[in-house]
């Protein structure tokens, strides 16, 4: 499971450059923007998957992204329990590492699960911190 | 039209650096090509709050001297001197591209994305061999000459000018 | 349609010597116009040091999203910094007015410093006439 991670994170690091170029988004607004780009945009480009946002806490530092397909599970031969985990895991793990690159520290945990029972598939962001840029040399001028 | 050099950043440093003419040599300027480097991306960090602080469409614009977050605000897109042009791009995800060109150049946005989505995603940032932020370039000598290609074709890199 | 937006005039040691906003759009206050002046002065020094061709004078022409910024620097180096709206017509033409109007009111006012902060009712007059004259 530890290994899915790590592989979903290396993936999300790479996939935002790929998102920013074909989509020409060059704002990083809120955190609230963001995500209804990943549920809109980025699901689409993607995983071809409609994906929507719901339950915001008040300040705006966590939601739900909810989704009833889910492309990946179509091509695999895993037993299902299994792989569903898998693959939802994976886009844990991927949408962690992009939104890093773009400054913003997230927890993303999957809180439903079609597969075992639950009417749609569910993964819970939160924002845990927005970063700054950090002049890399030591020395500035 | 002429085009002198090119610089490529992550966010921790330059990962690629190329000239194809370049008059006045770095020991004129900065000293050392490691120096040259530095103070490009000083300059252009510099420009960009500049620019962001400066926004007169600013409604929640950054007062100067506040950390930096990129994509807040108006974004810095090129100077010109009076012998030189500054083209700039920088991505949300800390990728900066700077390519010098002589002054007498309209407005390279097009060439810059095309350089970002064709060449640094399509050949750096999918490759197997870049392992992400603060690696170099796999490949440069590779990178380099899909440069020149890609800025040939869009009439950037004069046929007088070698590669 | 306003798209001159304000003119900074900056001495040759990178102090701010004059700020002015023309509309009451988004307007810098003092302090960050101050250290934008003195962050200006070494930008210009630094970008003629990069420069990858000798003979570099310094930015004349500043391009961002929201606005254009014009430099004129004079052979004294005294510089007017003009923010416009992009793609502003007959921005050098006006540079040059507001330099004859600063050599006319700022420098040949017996009461002026060279260098010091401009206070000059008369130059603050024409130059509203120049920027008008241009708006329309």
């Amino acid at each position: 499971m530890h290994k899915t991670l790590c592989r979903g994170y290396n993936i999300g690091i790479r996939l935002i450059d790929e998102f920013l170029a074909k989509s020409k988004v060059s704002r990083c607004g809120s955190f609230r923007e963001t995500v209804d780009i990943i549920a809109k945009q980025a699901f689409l480009m993607f995983l071809n998957m409609q994906c929507t946002v719901s339950k915001w806490t008040q300040d705006g530092s966590e939601c739900s992204l909810i989704f009833t397909d889910n492309p990946l599970t179509e091509f695999v031969e895993l037993p299902s329990e299994f792989q569903e985990l898998q693959y939802c895991n994976i886009l844990c793990g991927v949408i962690r590492g992009a939104l890093e690159m773009i400054n913003m520290d997230v927890d993303v945990r999957i809180v439903g699960d079609m597969l075992k029972g639950d009417e749609v598939h569910e993964m819970r962001l939160r924002l845990k911190e927005q970063k700054n840029e950090d002049f890399p040399y030591k020395d500035d001028e | 039209m002429l085009c002198y050099n090119i610089y490529f950043y992550d966010r921790t440093g330059c990962i690629f650096y190329h000239e194809w003419l370049r008059p006045k040599p770095v020991k004129q300027g900065a000293g050392t090509l490691e120096d040259d480097q530095k103070q490009m991306f000083g300059l252009c960090w510099t420009l960009s709050n500049f620019c962001a602080a400066l926004d007169p469409k600013g409604t929640d614009k950054p007062q100067l001297g506040a950390p930096r977050r990129i994509g807040q605000g108006c974004q810095f897109r090129s100077f010109t001197a009076n012998n030189y042009k500054l083209h700039f791009l920088e991505t949300p995800s800390g990728y900066k591209v700077v390519l010098n060109t002589s002054q007498d150049v309209g407005s390279l946005q097009e060439t810059l994305a095309a350089v970002y989505d064709e060449l640094l995603v399509a050949r750096c940032i999918r490759s197997p061999l870049y392992k992400g932020p603060g690696q170099p370039i796999p490949n440069p000598e590779g990178f380099r000459g899909a440069l020149s290609q890609l800025l040939r074709m869009r009439g950037v890199l004069p046929a007088s000018q070698s590669a | 349609m306003v798209s001159i937006y304000t003119l900074y005039v900056v001495n040759k040691s990178g102090g701010l010597i004059y700020s002015r906003d023309f509309t009451s759009v988004a307007k810098v206050d003092l302090n960050d116009a101050l250290r934008l002046a003195s962050i200006w002065h070494s930008m210009h020094a630094i970008s003629s040091q990069l420069s990858p061709v000798p003979g570099c004078t310094g930015v004349e022409l500043l391009e961002a999203d929201t606005f254009t910024l014009h430099c004129f620097q004079t052979l004294t180096g005294t510089k007017f910094l003009l923010v416009v709206e992009p793609n502003t017509p007959y921005v050098p033409a006006l540079l040059q007015r507001i330099y004859e109007v600063y050599s006319d009111y700022v420098l040949k006012n017996p009461f002026y410093e060279v260098e010091q902060v401009i206070k000059c009712e008369l130059f603050d007059e024409h130059l509203e006439l120049a920027v008008r004259r241009h708006n329309v």
